[in-house]
């Protein structure tokens, strides 16, 4: 029995001092160790399989671990998304009435003398016989009953009805109760633009008291005269798209395409005041 | 007795809201049959049939004051106009006509009807508007209204309800 333990304990010996000695020649001649080297090219296929497998536990793990973190993360990037996409929004919005301050800018630069006051619609009125809206702005901003209303680009929109505190109604230009000087631009004809109830579901109003032998083209722009004190003159009314005769053939009529899109109007100006206009260039 | 009265009052005066929002604020953009409807007279209406000639005229004064608010018109025109149509229609339902549906609607029809000649009277005689747009569009204004006719009955008989049958009480 101590004979077979002798032995053993001798082949051990031999074997460790073999490996040694062939890992002590393979580290001098550069090749490494060439028994961990045969362990390793042995186990690699298996090798591989656990470290997959250890990879894929690791992804677990790290997944169990991360995710209220990414949780958390993708809520704060929604959150962030959403108030870039609204100030997107909001960019977009101030850059439309940037546009419309820049372009009411070179009204102001020729017309000196108005003063204005931007307001916005409220609401617009539900009622089948008339085209009015309501603003938000009223006498505490310095509105009164007869102020002019227009667009950024000097287009007519209407004028003040009635003017509350803080909030004002506004009869648009294609109401059947409104009536102003125009004139005819090319010409210089002068005539009365007023709303007309079967004109005014097609958005448009009637150029009247035009002489039968007057001169009227259609694409004529129509401005305002400034007569009667309501409405400053130059103001543009529309554009001449249609001629009529008038009801027994005294005189003729044009029908009026308002320049103002009344339907897509959201902000508008009051001319407080006005004078005299200054033309530049 | 009161809490009947103010539950009635309460839904009555809901019910002239709500109509008062679709008014001014939906229909002021969407049309039904090229015109938008009007809702607050047969609220006042109803409340005159199925109430009394005081329930007429105070739900008629407070539907006029919304539907001339809602119009944008700035006037008095459907302020007096369904007062004074809501008592009268209180007076009809008190002494004259039966408190049912069929009566409802031909109130209402005729109220419509009423409301659509207000409406044109001021534009025919003082803008000389011709005739005929006038009457189309009140006869769009009368049909695009009528659709409502039964939603707004069934809202404010419910809400009525407790009131008559307080009343059906008394008088036994």
């Amino acid at each position: 029995m101590r004979k077979a333990v002798k032995i053993a304990l001798l082949v051990v010996l031999a074997a460790l001092v073999l490996v040694v000695a062939f890992t002590l020649v393979g580290h001098f001649t550069g090749q490494g160790n060439v028994f961990t080297r045969a362990f390793q090219t042995a186990a690699a296929p298996v090798s591989a399989l656990l470290d997959k497998a250890a990879l894929r536990l690791e992804d677990y793990h790290a997944y169990i671990h991360d995710f209220d973190e990414l949780k958390a993360e993708n809520e704060a990037m929604k959150a962030r998304i959403a108030g870039m996409a609204a100030e997107v929004r909001q960019s977009q919005g101030a850059n439309a009435e940037n546009e419309r301050l820049r372009t009411l800018l070179g009204l102001k630069r020729s017309h000196t003398d108005y003063v204005l006051l931007d307001a916005s619609i409220i609401s617009w009125g539900s009622s089948n016989w008339s085209s009015v809206f309501d603003i938000d702005k009223g006498t505490f901003s310095g509105v009164e009953v007869g102020d002019c209303v227009i667009t950024e680009n000097g287009e007519l929109v209407g004028v003040v009805t009635e003017a509350g505190l803080y909030s004002s109604s506004v009869r648009t230009l294609i109401d059947p109760q409104a009536a102003m000087g125009a004139t005819v631009h090319s010409s210089g004809l002068s005539a009365v633009a007023e709303g007309d109830f079967a004109l005014m579901g097609s958005g448009q109003l009637k150029l009247t008291y035009v002489f039968e032998n007057s001169a009227l083209d259609l694409g004529d722009t129509v401005l305002t005269s400034g007569a009667g004190g309501v409405y400053p003159a130059g103001l543009v009314i529309g554009t001449l798209s249609g001629i009529g005769a008038e009801e027994g053939g005294y005189g003729q009529y044009g029908v009026v395409t308002p320049a103002v899109g009344l339907s897509s109007l959201s902000q508008v100006f009051l001319i407080l005041d006005y004078g005299e206009t200054e033309d530049e260039g | 007795m009161k809490g009947e009265t103010l539950r009635s009052a309460l839904g009555v005066a809901v019910t002239a809201v709500i109509c008062w929002f679709l008014q001014a604020a939906f229909f002021s953009r969407l049309r039904i049959f090229g015109a938008a409807p009007l809702l607050l007279p047969l609220v006042a209406v109803g409340a005159g049939l199925l109430g009394s000639p005081g329930w007429g005229g105070a739900v008629g004064l407070l539907c006029g004051i919304l539907c001339d608010a809602a119009l944008g018109s700035g006037g008095l025109l459907f302020t007096v106009a369904l007062t004074v149509i809501g008592f009268f229609v209180g007076f009809l339902g008190e002494y004259v006509l039966a408190r049912g549906f069929p009566s409802y609607a031909l109130l209402s029809l005729g109220t419509l009807i009423i409301s659509a000649l207000l409406q044109m009277f001021r534009l025919l005689v003082y803008r000389h508007a011709g005739a005929g747009p006038l009457l189309l569009m009140g006869l769009r204004q009368t049909l695009a209204s009528i659709l409502f006719v039964l939603p707004v009955y069934l809202c404010v008989r419910r809400s009525l309800r407790a009131w008559r049958r307080m009343k059906e009480r008394k008088v036994r």
